[in-house]
């Protein structure tokens, strides 16, 4: 076996392909004045790459300044502002960033006046953050998807959601969902003086198909692959790479460069963690502001953590896949109108991990359960008892994603590697 | 002085499966729902027998909270838990209307019990997916909703709903909520003659018994009214989580204060619109319950704040007490801008954030209400 290596050649392309973004930005909307839009991470960003606007996501941004270890602060300030200590703190971040006004200190010198704010309004706070947020740009326009909900979760979502997603959705859901995003593309051409071109469209709508099923390929190496050729930190940063910059041809070169690499590794014998003995899942958000977390537990127990739902969620849940003489406006619809459902109700939620746990050979799960974020914690619980009634041992790590005055690192390694004793370790 | 109306409306309050069972016993088929965004109308139509069913105390969730975690709002963990218990096993349909989150995911959890506890004694039950954003799209997908549950309604043995229906219904309906304006002087009035607590009781009480009912002993009680309180002390209105119980509000009355309206899904606003009784019966519906009625989801919120000022004016109230959920993550995001609007008016303001709804810390709150209520210079007029 050969010792663990330095970064992968993906993963340095992945953070360079981010910085050169970044860099864009900055040149062209905080210097230039370009037209940029901040948007929910789980909202149609495909419309905008089309459109060739710069998407700020929600959920990007919030991840930035927690890793920036900025979110103190900026949780002091929320306080000071009579935004009480219960509120959810992982969307509110950027929103943060902009009542502050102090460019020095937010990242990327803080994000001017967008062409637009979009919400999707998946839980109960969107419209809310959404209103005084564009308020406090001076009157940015903020448009509000609203968030139908399905009646029935019909089983094995993951199995019917590329093809069959007409009846797994439900047709009233779509019909809507295709109105505000016929909608919200009639606002943005009119603030950008741009025209979606439906033939570009399409192709990206096919690009982001392509690049689900290169995320399936990288799925099933490392999968079948023992000892894993890749952490799971540099998983986050090569998929998540293509998920903001999905319907690109970037994403889908770079996500054939990180397969080719991963076979290379995997035929190679190169791993992650060349005395890997037990396959650990890490179920529900991440833990952005301490990536190194997933690491902890590799030297002394060979406890290696090789899934997330980030790992493969783009090659499950964002496919959609739809015939030539057909609508890509619908296919998108389908894609984002039950993303959150799949990944936070007891049923779909449970189906899908127990399913991963089996594919990646994984002995065991560690699961966030979110505080200050209730609704990332919802399913939680019924989802640890299928994963337990699956054989599966589960521990709960009740902890912030993104603040880190929240979290005892020492104490939460401890936890883990006492579990891993206890429970796992054979 | 004639207390009965009172009297039957406070016990129908207190024992609302007694009434449910009762009312079940005499051949009516009961469509329980929750909070203010199920139309009633539709089960009127219907020809069925809406039961409004709120969470209570003593559920504690012990069987819940294997399913269920803490951090849902306690008056759902409550339902859950009588869910689970099986006393909403009577019910021939239970409509749990999304106008929030834990809402919603009661709804799934509820439909995810029967792989864990087959022999659960569950009704059938339906989602009624409302959505409140302010357009034309959204009130289209609403108006689909509405045409939904009434083929719902249908299955569960109601009448099919035809426009003629559908107009006595709303027409039945507006007749319970003119009541319960009517009512509302009763408490909010110069002279209250109820408590806020007696305020509740009302208006939980005219969801729990029959329409027809409700509203004849609402307009009993309005024509031979209780005399008025000896009770002094400001004048408060009490915002923010629902207080379908009366906990709360009895505390803040017995630190001095009377509570003279109440501004959440328990209170004075959920009546005071009534359905339009002009035009096609269905968009009437749909505006009224996308636009009309209050609701976490609703907005833009500078609206809503607006129509939470104009009670509070028309109440004259001294103060307002708002009090939110121990895990309320969406109320809180109003709280600065609403504080801006009572100081631009000289109204002054408590704030109770992170109230446990099981087991509230009682001494803390009487101990910030009795400070608050020393610092309103009406105290006592």
């Amino acid at each position: 076996m050969t010792a663990p290596q330095d970064k992968m050649a993906a993963t340095l392309a992945a953070q360079a392909h981010q910085k050169e973004t970044q860099a864009r930005f900055r040149t062209e909307v905080i210097e230039g004045g370009g037209d940029y839009v901040i948007a929910d991470a789980v909202t149609p960003h495909e419309i905008f790459h089309t459109l060739d606007i710069p998407v700020i996501s929600l959920a990007w941004y919030s991840a930035v300044i927690a890793a920036k270890r900025l979110s103190p602060y900026y949780f002091d300030l929320m306080d000071r502002l009579g935004y009480h200590d219960g509120l959810p703190r992982y969307g509110s971040l950027p929103f943060m960033t902009t009542l502050d006004a102090d460019p020095d200190r937010a990242p990327y010198g803080g994000l001017p006046k967008p062409m637009l704010i979009l919400e999707r309004l998946r839980g109960d706070v969107g419209q809310k953050i959404g209103e005084q947020w564009a308020r406090a740009f001076g009157g940015a326009p903020l448009v509000a998807l609203d968030s139908s909900s399905v009646s029935e979760l019909r089983p094995d979502w993951f199995k019917r959601s590329q093809h069959d997603w007409e009846e797994l959705y439900e047709t009233p859901r779509l019909d809507f969902q295709v109105e505000q995003l016929r909608n919200l593309i009639a606002v943005t051409e009119t603030l950008s003086h741009r025209t979606l071109d439906m033939a570009e469209f399409r192709a990206v709508m096919h690009r982001v198909n392509r690049a689900g099923e290169l995320v399936d390929k990288a799925k099933q190496i490392i999968a079948r692959t023992r000892p894993a050729p890749v952490s799971l930190p540099e998983q986050l940063t090569n998929i998540m790479a293509a998920t903001w910059s999905r319907g690109s041809q970037w994403s889908i070169d770079h996500l054939q460069a990180y397969c080719d690499e991963l076979e290379d590794r995997a035929a190679k014998g190169v791993a992650a963690c060349p005395n890997e003995r037990l396959r650990l899942l890490w179920v529900n958000n991440g833990l952005w502001f301490n990536t190194g977390f997933y690491r902890e537990f590799e030297q002394k127990y060979g406890a290696v953590f090789v899934w997330s739902m980030y790992s493969n969620f783009f090659s499950d849940g964002y496919r959609k896949y739809f015939g030539e003489d057909e609508d890509p406006l619908r296919a998108l619809a389908a894609r984002h109108i039950s993303m959150n459902e799949q990944l936070h109700l007891p049923g779909w939620m449970a189906e899908w991990i127990i399913q991963q746990a089996r594919d990646y050979q994984c002995d065991a799960a560690v699961m966030l359960v979110p505080v200050g974020d209730r609704m990332a914690s919802f399913g939680t619980r019924l989802c640890a008892m299928a994963l337990e009634q699956a054989g599966i041992p589960v521990l709960t790590l009740t902890a912030s994603m993104v603040d880190a005055r929240l979290w005892d690192n020492d104490a939460m390694i401890a936890k883990v590697g006492q579990f891993l004793e206890d429970r796992v370790i054979r | 002085m004639d207390k009965a109306p009172l009297a039957v409306l406070s016990a129908a309050y207190a024992g609302q499966f007694a009434v449910a069972a009762r009312r079940k016993a005499a051949g009516e088929r009961l469509v329980g729902y929750f909070l203010n965004s199920v139309p009633v109308e539709l089960i009127l139509a219907a020809g069925l027998d809406p039961i409004r069913l709120r969470g209570e105390p003593a559920d504690r969730p012990v069987r819940a909270d294997r399913y269920m975690e803490e951090y849902f709002d306690g008056e759902v963990r409550a339902i859950f838990e009588a869910l689970l218990d099986g006393r909403y096993a009577l019910l021939d349909l239970l409509v749990v209307p999304r106008p929030s989150e834990v809402y919603l995911q009661l709804y799934y959890l509820i439909r995810e019990i029967p792989r864990w506890e087959p022999q659960a004694a569950l009704p059938p039950t339906v989602l009624f997916d409302l959505l409140q954003t302010p357009s034309y799209t959204t009130a289209r997908y609403d108006l689909g909703r509405m045409r939904a549950l009434a083929d719902r309604l249908g299955e569960a043995g109601g009448e099919a709903v035809d426009n003629a229906r559908l107009a006595a219904a709303i027409r039945t309906a507006n007749r319970l909520r003119a009541a319960l304006c009517a009512a509302a002087p009763l408490w909010r009035g110069d002279e209250p003659r109820l408590s806020g607590a007696d305020a509740l009781r009302v208006i939980g009480a005219a969801g729990v018994l029959g329409t027809e009912q409700a509203t004849a002993l609402i307009e009993a009680l309005v024509a031979n009214p209780p005399p008025p309180l000896c009770a002094a002390g400001p004048r408060l209105l009490i915002k923010g989580s629902p207080q379908h119980d009366t906990r709360f509000t009895e505390l803040v009355e017995s630190c001095g204060a009377r509570v003279v309206a109440h501004d959440h899904l328990g209170g004075d606003r959920t009546f005071e619109r009534p359905v339009s009784e002009e035009g096609d019966p269905w968009e009437a519906l749909v505006h009224h319950y996308q636009r009309e009625i209050p609701g976490p989801r609703a907005y833009p919120q500078a609206r809503e704040d607006q129509r939470f000022l104009k009670l509070a004016n028309a109440a004259a109230v001294d103060g307002v007490i708002i009090i939110h959920d121990e895990w309320d993550d969406t109320l809180g995001w109003e709280f600065p801008d609403q504080k801006r609007l009572l100081d631009e008016h000289g109204i002054p303001v408590l704030f109770l954030k992170r109230q446990p709804w099981f087991d509230p810390p009682e001494e803390l709150q009487r101990e910030a209400v009795t400070a608050f209520i020393a610092t309103l210079g009406r105290a006592g007029a």
